[in-house]
């Protein structure tokens, strides 16, 4: 029995995790959560049976004679039972969550249309064509990581790894410019001679 | 048959992570690759800034870009039909998954082909890596990418029998997910190089 006031607000915090997800038609309707689900209620009848939460946490799921009765398991060829823990997680973290690509392939496609005809169509010279390329380049690079690589729909850990590689580029891009600056400077120069 | 199945050992470091060890470690791996493709962009960079004379490339007689455009393009599309492969196979729908995985070889390959036709071009008009500054930076930076394009296609074409033999579904889609995060790295390095080297006509200096 639940007398544990610990046990009890776990036993709480999962029944309420269960109503959440069995609210959410989207949700329930896939294996990997009707398999989130499934290992839940495993978990809180062990924890009212006096079983240790760690312990339960990790307890194991008995596989039924005959295989895929089980949603989120599937048997391959040799008759051998396959949970694959990846995709579960994988659905409990992003769910079904992206963009509209069709749209994004239009975005990036009359983007390269305009970079390509952008001098000969516009009359655009100089600096501001230089300005202009480099913002389409630098937006068409970050939809591509934002929508196709799901960026936009990761965990924010994924900044972690992506922010020290960018430090390092932009200290790599300070330290040749000294060399180069001079030489920016000289073109300005001749121009307004 | 009624063997006991554990449930997801390292459940707790995917939950840490936010994500599946397989797209970290691909993360990590884009994370320092990228920084071979600065190290070239930088001194691409530093030597254009210090060059006294550079080529315009958008002189026909220097670059073919309208060829690159169209194979910008290509390389475009090429990444929408990864996503889509990707789409297919959470949705169980795997003939349509091998196929888009399909279409994104056949974008790399043609890819590919026009790259070596255009370097074939150019040596034969005198540009060879050796000739000038443009030249080793030009070869350098789209021979680099042209190999990443090269190793995407082959490691595409592996997961594309691994699809074939059934071995990926909605419970276990992550490695197409894996090389599609390759495969848009690709292309979005292609998106930047064909901006800065292409398009970029050079500004104080008179173009010949």
């Amino acid at each position: 029995m639940s007398e544990n006031p610990r046990i009890a607000k776990e036993i709480q915090k999962l029944e309420a995790r269960i109503n959440e997800i069995e609210a959410r038609p989207t949700y329930s309707s896939t294996p990997a959560w009707q398999q989130e689900v499934a290992e839940m209620r495993l978990q809180i009848e062990a924890l009212r049976s006096g079983e240790d939460v760690e312990r339960a946490e990790y307890r194991r799921v008995e596989i039924p004679e005959g295989g895929a009765a089980h949603a989120a398991v599937s048997v391959d060829a040799s008759g051998a039972a396959v949970l694959d823990p990846e995709a579960l997680i994988e659905h409990e973290l992003h769910g079904e969550q992206h963009a509209d690509y069709t749209a994004i392939w239009f975005v990036l496609a009359i983007m390269t249309l305009f970079e390509w005809k952008l001098s000969a169509w516009f009359k655009v010279e100089g600096l501001s064509l230089w300005m202009a390329l480099s913002v389409m380049a630098v937006v068409k690079a970050a939809l591509v990581a934002l929508y196709f690589m799901h960026l936009k729909f990761e965990k924010r850990t994924i900044f972690a790894i992506l922010v020290l590689p960018f430090v390092l580029a932009l200290c790599l891009f300070f330290l040749v410019s000294p060399d180069a600056q001079q030489h920016v400077w000289d073109w300005f120069d001749v121009g307004r001679g | 048959m009624s063997e006991a199945l554990a449930v997801r050992p390292g459940r707790d470091a995917r939950r840490a992570l936010g994500m599946t060890p397989g797209k970290f470690a691909m993360w990590a791996f884009l994370a320092s690759d990228g920084m071979g493709f600065v190290g070239l962009f930088a001194a691409y960079i530093a030597t254009r800034l210090h060059a006294d004379w550079w080529p315009d490339p958008n002189n026909p007689a220097v670059l073919n870009v309208d060829l690159t455009a169209l194979n910008t393009f290509i390389l475009v599309c090429s990444s929408v039909t990864m996503v889509y492969a990707l789409q297919a196979c959470r949705e169980d729908r795997i003939r349509a998954c091998a196929g888009y995985l399909g279409l994104t070889i056949l974008g790399g390959v043609s890819f590919l082909g026009i790259q070596v036709y255009e370097y074939i071009h150019l040596a034969e008009s005198g540009m060879v890596p050796w000739e000038d500054n443009f030249c080793a930076t030009f070869y350098s930076l789209t021979c680099y990418h042209g190999l990443h394009v090269l190793s995407g296609v082959i490691y595409l074409t592996c997961i594309l029998i691994g699809t074939l033999r059934g071995r990926y579904n909605s419970k276990n889609y992550t490695p197409i997910e894996i090389v599609g995060l390759f495969w848009h790295f690709v292309d979005l390095v292609w998106i930047l190089l064909f901006t800065f080297i292409y398009l970029l006509r050079p500004l104080g200096v008179e173009s010949f």
